[in-house]
């Protein structure tokens, strides 16, 4: 008995600073139907700790739902070392910054802040029963200048995917219905030039970050002839021996795209030209002259 | 019996001290962590439009309620400092403090939304304080308020290596007439008291005697504030150099033009995890360009 009370008694100090740690988590709808797309969002509470970095892996449950990709519209971190993406194929790895750090959001009609949102993954379900989400990596750095740990608890969640009972349900038309809210394309976006650094061993790359206001980047490409190929910023642009314009388009989901475009310079500039016209008319003058 | 009472009271007694960490938690809860106060209230955005004349003589004015959306932000930098706004790292408007430091500035919004609103503060000789980010909630009708906002001061070195036994001053500006906490970080630990001048400015000179040779950091904040200054790194060594002939390493900037930014974080990730990574890009010195890396360049950004 009074092993019992001890025991009792140590759980009882031990939960309320349990309930009160740093955690990273998981919300979203916890019902959806079989070849509905739904959301699910990352976020963090930090305890008010200001944070500016995160590599996580979320696991999913790839037989009964597939990952359709990510939105970081309405979220805080914009910046992906590596954006949310799969890998063996029942995992999602994300890494990311938020220049400058938050602890939460400021909002005037709660009396603490807000948790911290990271990202939206976009899942569509395919199969019936539980689909599990769990988290197999939570780094949380703190904005201190030295990349301090954070200890963060994890919450795992679950999403009840439901037969819905037509058997008329026709996908394409869903798919076409899905998105018909978001006509509007990314916001323009500006392709940032890197010239090649002996410092850190870096060739000339571009650099672009593009933002959607309703349904979120889905992915860059680049023109390449007629076609557009599929491309994550920094790109690696190798130097031609004239100057060449390189165009990215950013697509949203639902397929809208913004087109930007750099002029990147060549090896042979315009001036090199002109002085090699030069050099010719006046050797060619000068050989004319000798031979008369 | 008595003994069993005794068990029952001290049995409640503990559970409610158990209990306790609970209400200090919540109580930390409601005070966010650099006392930035947010708040919301409805300005008055009546407008009215005049009477239109009419064959008929006219009517009355009209009394219309345009419901309006902003958010302002208010607090202390330096003297005559510029303040930088920018939303979703894009610029917005840039203002300057009044000759206390004092700072207030608002902008208008369209859309019911949450936005990440971002402040720096540029001293009188163009020294930056760290970004301070403001994520906030904002809603139709209302104008939200954060108030309290406060930079740390800012800080320089005048020698990027000291020689050891000898003098580094450290200068930079904060509010007028404040008490100030300088750190010393590295193989020793020293802390320093100092106070700001009536223009804002301040100057410590301190002392490398009895610190060893190697890097040290040094950091400045209000005395009894917890937000620090940037963290400035120099190294006590065989001589002196000063900044002007060795500038100070700004951490990951491999491009060398003071400034953290887009360049930056893209040139480190493409170092990301591989190997054998060149020295600009491993700010931490561990031979990997790690998340650690990314937590460092972030702190450091300058936009």
């Amino acid at each position: 008995m009074k092993k019992n009370i001890f025991l009792i008694i140590c759980a009882l100090f031990f939960i309320p600073r349990v309930l009160f740690a740093s955690s990273i988590y998981l919300t979203g709808e916890q019902n959806t139907n079989i070849g509905e797309s739904f959301k699910v969002l990352v976020s963090i509470d930090s305890e008010n700790n200001a944070i500016n970095s995160i590599d996580a892996i979320v696991g999913f449950d790839s037989n009964l739902i597939d990952y359709i990709g990510f939105q970081d519209n309405e979220t805080l971190f914009k910046n992906w070392i590596q954006a949310p993406s799969v890998f063996e194929s029942n995992k999602i790895q994300m890494t990311g910054i938020v220049p400058g750090g938050v602890s939460g959001i400021y909002n005037p009609n709660q009396k603490k802040l807000d948790d911290i949102r990271v990202v939206y993954l976009v899942f569509k379900s395919k199969k019936t029963g539980v689909a599990n989400f769990v988290f197999h990596k939570k780094d949380v750095l703190q904005n201190d200048g030295l990349g301090s740990p954070l200890s963060v608890d994890s919450k795992n969640f679950s999403v009840n995917i439901k037969d819905n009972n037509s058997p008329t349900f026709n996908y394409d038309a869903f798919e076409a219905q899905k998105n018909t809210e978001d006509t509007l394309p990314p916001l323009p976006f500006i392709i940032t030039f890197i010239p090649a650094l002996k410092a850190s061993e870096t060739n000339t790359m571009i650099s672009f970050i593009a933002e959607d206001i309703e349904s979120g980047i889905k992915e860059y490409r680049i023109k390449k002839g007629g076609s557009y190929e599929v491309v994550t910023s920094p790109l690696i642009v190798n130097k031609s021996l004239f100057s060449k314009k390189i165009t990215i388009r950013a697509y949203d989901f639902n397929d809208n795209f913004t087109e930007s475009h750099i002029q990147i310079d060549g090896i042979v500039t315009f001036w090199h030209i002109i002085i090699l016209l030069i050099g010719l008319f006046s050797s060619s003058l000068f050989v004319r002259k000798l031979l008369k | 019996m008595v003994n069993y009472f005794f068990k029952k009271i001290i049995l409640a007694l503990l559970i409610i001290l158990s209990l306790f960490p609970f209400y200090v938690i919540r109580a930390v809860d409601i005070i966010d962590s650099d006392d930035v106060v947010v708040s919301a209230r409805v300005i008055d955005t009546s407008i009215v439009i005049p009477p239109t004349p009419t064959s008929l003589g006219g009517g009355g004015a009209v009394n219309l309620f345009i419901p309006k959306i902003g958010v302002a932000l208010r607090g202390e930098a330096y003297p005559n400092a510029k303040i930088t706004l920018l939303k979703g790292g894009i610029f917005v408007l840039s203002v300057n403090a009044d000759n206390r430091g004092f700072f207030n500035m608002s902008i208008e919004e369209k859309y019911e939304n949450t936005a990440l609103y971002t402040i720096f503060a540029e001293d009188s000789d163009g020294n930056k304080s760290l970004l301070l980010n403001y994520p906030v909630a904002v809603y139709s009708g209302y104008i939200t308020e954060l108030s309290n906002i406060r930079f740390a001061p800012t800080i320089s070195l005048d020698k990027s290596e000291v020689l050891e036994g000898d003098y580094i001053t450290i200068y930079g500006y904060a509010m007028p007439d404040r008490s100030l906490y300088v750190s010393l970080d590295g193989l020793n630990q020293k802390n320093f008291l100092t106070n700001s001048l009536s223009d804002g400015s301040y100057k410590i000179t301190i002392p490398m005697t009895d610190l060893s040779k190697g890097s040290y950091s040094l950091n400045i904040k209000y005395l009894n504030d917890t937000r620090i200054s940037k963290l400035v790194k120099f190294i006590i060594g065989d001589s002196n150099k000063n900044v002007e002939n060795y500038p100070l390493v700004i951490q990951g900037d491999c491009n060398k033009d003071n400034l953290i930014n887009l360049i930056d974080f893209s040139v480190m990730a493409f170092w990301y995890k591989k190997d054998n990574p060149p020295s600009c890009v491993d700010v931490n010195s561990d031979n990997v360009v790690n998340l650690i890396d990314f937590s460092i360049l972030a702190y450091f950004w300058t936009n």
